[in-house]
């Protein structure tokens, strides 16, 4: 009984600790973007709806080469992408990009995409429990011109084994002019030390 | 269960850092204020001294320059306070962002359905101590700030 009952507390470990496969990308990123899943976190502040979500290095495999790659393409690419950390974050007001809401005030409207372009690396933080800095890697601020509902941007970290075993590490954004102060998301770090996995064909 | 914001924010380490930083942004701009306005008053001093030798065109021109330099003040003086105002508003919403980001988690972690924050408008008017999560949330938060 005893015997049993271990085996069966051990077999849910292994269960929860297992990274997830999915055989199709478009499964994935459904899973990623449901909340509950610990890879998408939401938040609402002065009018700004923000969304901060994790991308797994499959993922971004999967874009660079596609379902079917060649043999020996898929760890190769594996390895360029597991070296960073990958988040999107993405900031909308009133269901469109925060570009498009100061278009009616030039000065604002300037230094608003200044800051999206060249200074986000000075906005966005992410740091451990005990608060230690961990330097962004880089960003990338692709400009819809105001064909897409939310300004998004890619955001990379190191992957550094150091951090990596820590319980959480705070993201947070400065308040960039629009009155909603720092937000903070508040990652759980055991969800993307098994993050979820494609099976390539 | 209920948690007194007011107190809260008074007592948040954070608070008294972000209060240290945004005064010393304004003793800057207050300074740089005086400054210029010590400069005209100066200007106007020495005008006033030296209006008698000067030639009416003369007069027109000063009192033209002086006025514009008086102009040129009290727009830089409406724009600093504006930005005051604006420093103000961003700390403040920081600071409630962090005590609603923890409350929450408190909440969360403690079993509670639901905690409410009393503010002193009036939407708690009464409640036992023991309802009273202030110490322990106030206790909890300055313990994740003030973590290294």
């Amino acid at each position: 009984m005893i015997k049993s009952s271990l085996f069966l507390c051990l077999l849910s470990v292994l269960l929860v600790s297992c990274n997830k496969t999915f055989d199709k990308p478009q499964e994935m990123a459904e899973f990623i973007a449901d909340p509950d899943n610990g890879y998408c976190y939401t938040k609402k502040a002065g009018g700004v709806d923000y969304t901060l979500q994790y991308r797994p290095t499959d993922l971004l495999v999967e874009q660079e080469i596609g379902q079917n790659p060649k043999p020996g393409t898929i760890e190769q690419t594996r390895k360029k992408y597991e070296k960073y950390l990958y988040f999107n974050l993405s900031m909308a007001m009133n269901k469109k990009e925060l570009l498009n809401n100061l278009a009616a005030d030039k000065e604002r409207f300037g230094q608003m995409l200044s800051e999206l372009s060249f200074g986000m690396d000075q906005k966005i933080h992410l740091y451990t429990a005990t608060k230690d800095t961990i330097a962004m890697s880089d960003f990338s601020y692709p400009r819809m011109f105001g064909i897409s509902d939310a300004t998004t941007i890619l955001v990379a970290y190191p992957r550094d084994e150091k951090y990596m075993n820590e319980k959480y590490m705070d993201f947070t954004i400065e308040d960039l002019g629009l009155y909603t102060g720092e937000i903070k998301f508040r990652i759980d770090m055991s969800k993307l030390r098994t993050e979820p996995q494609l099976r390539f064909k | 269960m209920y948690v007194d914001v007011n107190k809260l924010i008074e007592g948040y380490s954070r608070t008294k850092i972000a209060k240290a930083e945004y005064q010393k942004k304004t003793a800057v701009m207050k300074s740089n204020v005086d400054t210029l306005i010590a400069n005209w008053q100066k200007e106007l001093k020495n005008y006033e001294k030296e209006r008698t030798s000067f030639s009416a065109g003369e007069l027109k021109l000063k009192q033209e320059l002086l006025g514009n330099k008086q102009q040129q003040i009290t727009s830089y003086q409406e724009a600093v306070q504006k930005q005051m105002q604006e420093e103000d508003k961003k700390m403040t919403q920081t600071l409630i962002n962090d005590i609603n980001d923890y409350v929450k988690q408190y909440g969360k972690s403690k079993g509670y359905k639901i905690i409410f924050g009393a503010s002193g408008g009036g939407n708690i008017m009464y409640g036992e101590e023991s309802s009273d999560l202030t110490k322990d949330v106030l206790e909890g938060l300055n313990a994740e700030y003030d973590k290294k």
